[in-house]
């Protein structure tokens, strides 16, 4: 049937006959054109359908967004049978809108439990025609995440809001000092904020209790010549007060519940685990085979190749994690219950690190991130602490009662540089720098600092000592109690824009994530 | 004149353009000639709106930024009623504050919910609206 068709046409297009032409011409060029036009409004479609779909995209993310403020809004109501009486004739009503800012009630779990993969279902809005959004709440080792998946129609976008803390300090703050003495030595250049009272148990204790007195002193240039200006009793924390009573603030309550969270994931994954082994990572293309548990120790090492893993995931690893050569990990949460180890040039970003023992990071290697160590965290020779991170280390693990003595909990050695806080909690708490140091940002401590290197920031500590009164305390003698500093202590005035971990001062959101 | 027809014994003349030829070859281009012509003209409509829709969402965007900058200025942000012009297209834009019953509970929060509009003025009708909640009670570290 098709042949004779074709035969038609053909013979009716030839040039020298006339006869017949128009009729399969005309057909031919009419099929052609709608072709092309059909062609024509499909692309104008293409073309067209980013622009279609953006408005919807967009809203997704209005909702995405929407649900932190919900989740919010949400974390800040407290339980419904404590609900406050509104006293619209109480002088104090809605003092919080004259206020810098309003904290995140920390402890409100009616409506979230961390760690909970069941999202919560909110309506943002008032009128249900713009879509939802599915709010869940989990742990990072420093941080609450409350991440937020907005919907809307076909389209979806998710948000995650990082809850740390935030210590409010004046910006001439530097000096937070415990035992009511003055500092000897050294340089301070700026406010220097010392209890006269010397009861730091409630501190170390994490119970949240004003200071009996406080006394601050002007800004000097050398501690010798400092002079008291002010003397106050203190009342309730308020979020425009100064360092001297937020680091009362730390809540070890908190601390003990993200302790116990991830005490409780190791636990749930040792059952589905076979016997040990060591697993070595050379190459950015195995890193998409480590699997989510590692029942051994984990060794990422770019000796061969430059190693880069950047993945949004939690990695346990039952054993040491170690980290060598010129490895760069991005965005990746490890949770280990042995020794972490970050050497050579390795480079970490946005890492989060949970440990049962200690990290050490050194050589030429740097971190950013935040971690929270159930031992000790040195860090040592050109090592750095990037990008305003946040590292804690909490008490002393079993594993440490065979090492040597020491009162410091975080160590920086040689020539290591940090950018962040470093919080020393817990037994035994305290802090030491060496000569060249240098620290921007905070060191906070329930225990003694031996600080000689140099701080931009605030320092906060229950002793100032030096190396002859730690010497002298090896030795068994008991020197008397005074604060002494060798290292120098200047201002930062960006220093209250440093994230505190969660269980630290005003819960608020410390970082942004959306895509 | 004449036309040259083949003579075939047997057969009669079958050649030239009949009458019915040219009709229907005329008919079959005037209704493909005006489905181009209307494909045409829907398929720049549809390139009209596409951008229209493309500078609304932009301006969009761009007030729901300026609403969540509020954020950290702390201050709260009054409804709205404004025009603006891109690249030659005038649009209106509308900020409104939208009650909400379901967040007066909390004493503590300055949160608000929104409704952001722009519509193309004049021409065709081209319009988005956009719904958020945002806080302006200083909320983020910074």
């Amino acid at each position: 049937m098709a042949r004779p068709a074709i035969k038609y046409v053909l013979l009716a297009v030839r040039l020298r006959s006339s006869s017949g032409a128009v009729l399969p011409v005309v057909l031919v060029f009419a099929v052609f054109a709608l072709i092309v036009a059909s062609l024509y409004i499909a692309a104008q479609f293409t073309i067209g359908k980013p622009a279609l779909v953006g408005p919807a995209s967009f809203q997704a993310l209005c909702n995405a967004r929407s649900g932190i403020w919900k989740g919010i809004h949400l974390l800040r109501l407290p339980p419904p049978d404590t609900l406050a009486k509104i006293n619209t004739l109480d002088s104090m009503f809605n003092k919080q809108i004259f206020g810098n800012s309003v904290s995140i009630s920390p402890d409100n779990s009616s409506y979230f439990t961390p760690g909970d993969t069941a999202p919560t279902g909110v309506q943002p809005y008032s009128v249900d025609s713009f879509g939802r959004a599915e709010v869940s709440l989990d742990y990072q080792p420093c941080y609450k995440v409350l991440a937020s998946k907005g919907e809307f129609r076909t389209a979806n976008k998710s948000v995650r809001a990082f809850l740390g803390g935030k210590v409010y300090a004046s910006p001439d703050t530097v000096l937070f000092l415990v035992n009511g003495f003055l500092p000897e030595g050294g340089v301070v250049e700026g406010e220097k904020v010392v209890r006269s009272s010397p009861k730091d148990s409630s501190a170390a204790t994490g119970l949240s209790s004003p200071p009996d007195s406080l006394s601050r002193t002007g800004v000097s240039s050398q501690s010798g010549s400092t002079s008291a200006v002010a003397s106050k009793s203190s009342a309730a924390p308020q979020p425009s007060q100064t360092a001297a009573t937020a680091p009362e603030q730390l809540r070890m309550g908190e601390i003990a519940k993200v302790v116990s969270y991830y005490r409780s994931l190791l636990f749930q994954k040792t059952d589905s685990t076979l016997p040990g082994r060591l697993l070595t990572i050379q190459s950015g293309d195995d890193c998409a085979s480590v699997p989510e548990v590692v029942n051994g120790s984990l060794f990422l090492s770019a000796a061969v190749s430059p190693l880069v893993w950047r993945e949004k995931r939690r990695v346990f690893v039952f054993g040491d994690l170690q980290i060598t050569g010129e490895t760069s990990v991005e965005c990746v949460e490890f949770v280990t219950t042995g020794d972490i180890t970050i050497l050579d040039e390795s480079k970490l970003r946005n890492v989060s690190l949970f440990g049962l023992k200690r990290l050490v990071i050194g050589d030429k290697a740097s971190f950013s991130g935040n971690a929270l160590m159930l031992s000790s965290v040195l860090v040592y020779n050109n090592a750095r602490i990037d990008e305003r991170s946040v590292v804690v280390s909490y008490g002393s693990a079993p594993a440490d009662t065979t090492r040597k003595k020491t009162p410091f909990s975080i160590s920086l050695k040689q020539d290591a540089t940090v950018d962040g806080v470093l919080i020393a909690c817990g037994s035994p708490g305290g802090i030491s720098t060496d000569r060249n140091v240098m620290v921007r940002g905070v060191l906070w401590a329930t225990g003694p600092i031996l600080h000689q290197g140099a701080l931009f920031g605030i320092l906060r500590a229950s002793e100032l000592v030096d190396p002859q009164t730690m010497q002298a305390r090896q030795n068994g003698s008991t020197p008397p109690l005074k604060n002494t500093l060798t290292g120098s202590i200047r201002r930062l005035p960006e220093v209250i824009n440093y994230p505190f971990p969660f269980f630290m001062g005003t819960l608020l959101i410390a970082r942004w994530d959306e895509g | 004149m004449t036309r040259a027809c083949p003579v075939s014994p047997g057969k009669s003349c079958s050649g030239g353009m009949t009458l019915l030829e040219v009709l229907i070859a005329l008919f079959i281009l005037g209704v493909t000639t005006s489905a181009i012509v209307g494909v045409i003209v829907s398929g720049d409509r549809i390139a009209g709106r596409r951008t229209s829709l493309s500078y609304a969402t932009t301006i969009a965007k761009n007030e729901v930024e300026r609403i969540r900058s509020a954020q950290t200025a702390l201050v709260l942000l009054a409804d709205t009623q404004y025009s603006d012009t891109v690249n030659g297209i005038e649009f209106e834009v509308s900020r409104i504050n939208i009650p909400n019953d379901s967040l007066l509970a909390d004493t503590v929060s300055l949160c608000r919910e929104y409704t952001v509009s722009v519509t193309r003025q004049p021409g065709p009708e081209v319009s988005v609206t956009f719904r958020l909640l945002q806080e302006f009670n200083g909320s983020v570290i910074r």
